[in-house]
């Protein structure tokens, strides 16, 4: 047996694990799955969230345009009206 | 050949994009032409509705079928009214900025009616050239009020007037109610 396959087989040894090896990677992989399960909730939360403030948004936008347009119209038409009244009344006396 | 004409093409499509709102919009007035009256109102009422507002405005009509067809086909709804705290808050010269942009480009007043009580009302319409009108505007000054109505697209003036007091649409021009003195009675 030379140096070299001596070297091999000294890094080749089996090794124990160091004390609690197995239980702090059980931990780290539930952790990581705890996270993953996080993230999910989440995105899911965020996947309800968005549609819903996007339709109370566009309800709102809704409300203030169709308030903006009765407005709108009631002073047109308001206004016309003033205008058809004079047209239709009698002279004013000096 | 053709990238020698390059610049020319470039400078056709500006233009386009230059002139197309301008176009979309024909007859639109510049109500922030009149500062002068901005900064005398004690109160200023500014409605925008045009492209996706109106639609979305429109779609909103569909129960009520008259006021629908009445916005239909109309592009822009632009209403300022600035209200003043005492009679006479402005000048007539405050409202040459509007009047200025009434005298060309089609508008044509219809009706132009003073009292000395109410004010003044001026009704303009926009030719479209095809023996219709293709926007209105109305200049209303009482005292303490000055309203500047601006329509884009074809409207119906006479039904346009009857809208007031149905469907939701407050009845601004009633009659105001005073009330009458009265004696107390048995008091000397």
């Amino acid at each position: 047996m030379d140096d070299f396959e001596l070297h091999l087989t000294h890094a080749l040894r089996r090794q124990e694990a160091p004390a609690g090896f197995a239980d702090r990677v059980l931990l780290a992989a539930r952790a990581r799955r705890q996270r993953r399960w996080g993230w999910l909730a989440a995105a899911s939360l965020a996947l309800m969230i968005l549609p819903a403030g996007y339709a109370y948004h566009v309800h709102t936008e809704r409300q203030r345009a169709e308030a903006q347009l009765r407005l709108a119209l009631s002073i047109t038409s308001g206004k016309l009206n003033l205008a058809f009244k004079h047209l239709n009344a009698e002279p004013e006396q000096p | 050949m053709i990238t020698n004409r390059l610049p020319s093409f470039a400078c056709a499509g500006l233009i386009c994009l230059v002139a197309l709102p301008a176009f979309a919009q024909q007859g639109r007035l510049k109500l922030d032409a009149c500062a002068g009256l901005a900064a005398k109102a004690s109160n200023v009422v500014d409605i925008t509705l045009d492209g996706p507002g109106l639609r979305m405005a429109a779609r909103i009509l569909e129960k009520d079928p008259e006021a629908q067809a009445m916005i239909q086909g109309l592009t822009g709804i632009f209403v300022k009214v600035f209200e003043f705290d005492k009679p006479g808050g402005y000048a007539a010269s405050d409202l040459e900025g509007i009047r200025a942009q009434l005298q060309p480009g089609g508008w044509s007043r219809i009706t132009q009616v003073k009292s000395r009580r109410e004010g003044e009302v001026e009704i303009y319409l926009l030719e479209d050239g095809k023996g219709g009108n293709a926007g209105l505007t109305v200049l209303a000054m009482e005292p303490r009020e000055v309203a500047l109505v601006n329509i884009l697209g074809p409207i119906d003036v006479a039904k346009l007037g009857s809208l007031e007091g149905k469907m939701g649409i407050p009845r601004l021009s009633e009659p105001k109610v005073t009330k009458q003195a009265t004696k107390p009675g048995g008091a000397k």
